[in-house]
């Protein structure tokens, strides 16, 4: 399997670097292992850049407001970087900007 | 009255790997009227949205192994319109409008946010949904793509 996340370790922080479609056939895969290094990690900040994710549908969305939930757990904040015009016009369909403890850069 | 200048017909297995393939055919079919990156990105992202609906809740009956078929429809009209219809023979929605609703999904375990229809209600200009519980659902998309003007940027 090709990589599909790029994980950096920081102090406080846990940086996933995204670099594929996100759509229902990836999803799952990422959403393993992005919650596995989070919660093995308790990071305060997660980190997740989407410079190179190409594509992205509403399983994109679910796969953000996912890990806002499971960063919330560990009362941890989620810091999305890297969104592109696309990207950002989707999630804001969701009202993504609501959530408590997500920053968009 | 618009005249169809252009047609092709997919049918593709419901396994999510198809859900690239069906965007890489929207991408195909389009590159005739040479869409902005914007409307394409848009048309591809619905399509997205119907085909994975298909795969994810038309056929989730059926036994581990087995799958169902998804039929896809493209026309391109000469008023840079093009059509694309979605359908399947899977469960069917009991209640469309409901399913409709933002936020509405019927699936639990998975990670969904029934933002689906919304998507695709955002990114095209309009869209049909037909269903018989039992039958099927037929999603037709349509969009208008903006008139060509070559010199731009
Ligand atoms: N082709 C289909 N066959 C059967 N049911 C469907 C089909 N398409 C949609 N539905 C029903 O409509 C609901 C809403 O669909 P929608 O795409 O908006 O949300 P979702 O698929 O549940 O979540 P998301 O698209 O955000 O991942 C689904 O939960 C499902 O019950
Ligand atoms: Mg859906």
């Amino acid at each position: 399997m090709h990589q599909e996340v790029k994980i950096v370790r920081g102090e406080n922080t846990l940086e996933c670097i995204l670099s594929c479609e996100i759509d229902h056939h990836h999803a799952k895969t990422l959403r393993e292992r992005v919650d596995h290094a989070l919660f093995a990690d308790k990071p305060r900040v997660l980190i997740l850049d989407f410079s190179a994710v190409p594509f992205m549908d509403s399983s994109g969305i679910a796969f953000v407001l996912g890990r806002a939930s499971s960063a919330r757990t560990l009362g941890a904040e989620l810091h999305l970087r890297g969104l592109g015009r696309e990207n950002r016009r989707l999630l804001a369909l969701s009202e993504i900007e609501k959530q408590p403890n997500i920053t968009i850069e | 009255m618009k005249k169809i200048i252009n047609e092709m017909k997919v049918r593709l297995p419901s396994h999510s790997e198809n859900e690239a393939v069906a965007r890489t055919v929207v991408s195909a079919f389009s590159a005739l009227i040479d869409p902005t990156v914007e409307e394409l990105s848009d048309l591809r992202c619905a399509v997205s949205e119907a085909v994975t609906n298909c795969i994810v809740h038309a056929y989730r009956d059926l036994p581990e192994g087995e799958f169902g078929y998804i039929y896809i429809s493209l026309r391109l009209y000469d008023n840079r319109e093009i059509t694309v219809e979605i359908s399947d023979n899977g469960c069917g929605i009991e209640d469309i409008k409901r399913a409709r609703e933002p936020f509405f999904t019927t699936s639990e375990s998975d990670e969904r946010c029934g933002m689906g229809f919304l998507v695709m209600e955002s990114f095209t200009d309009r869209v049909s949904v037909k269903s018989k519980v039992g039958k099927g659902t037929s999603v037709l998309l349509r969009k208008i793509f903006s008139p060509h003007t070559s010199e731009e940027e």
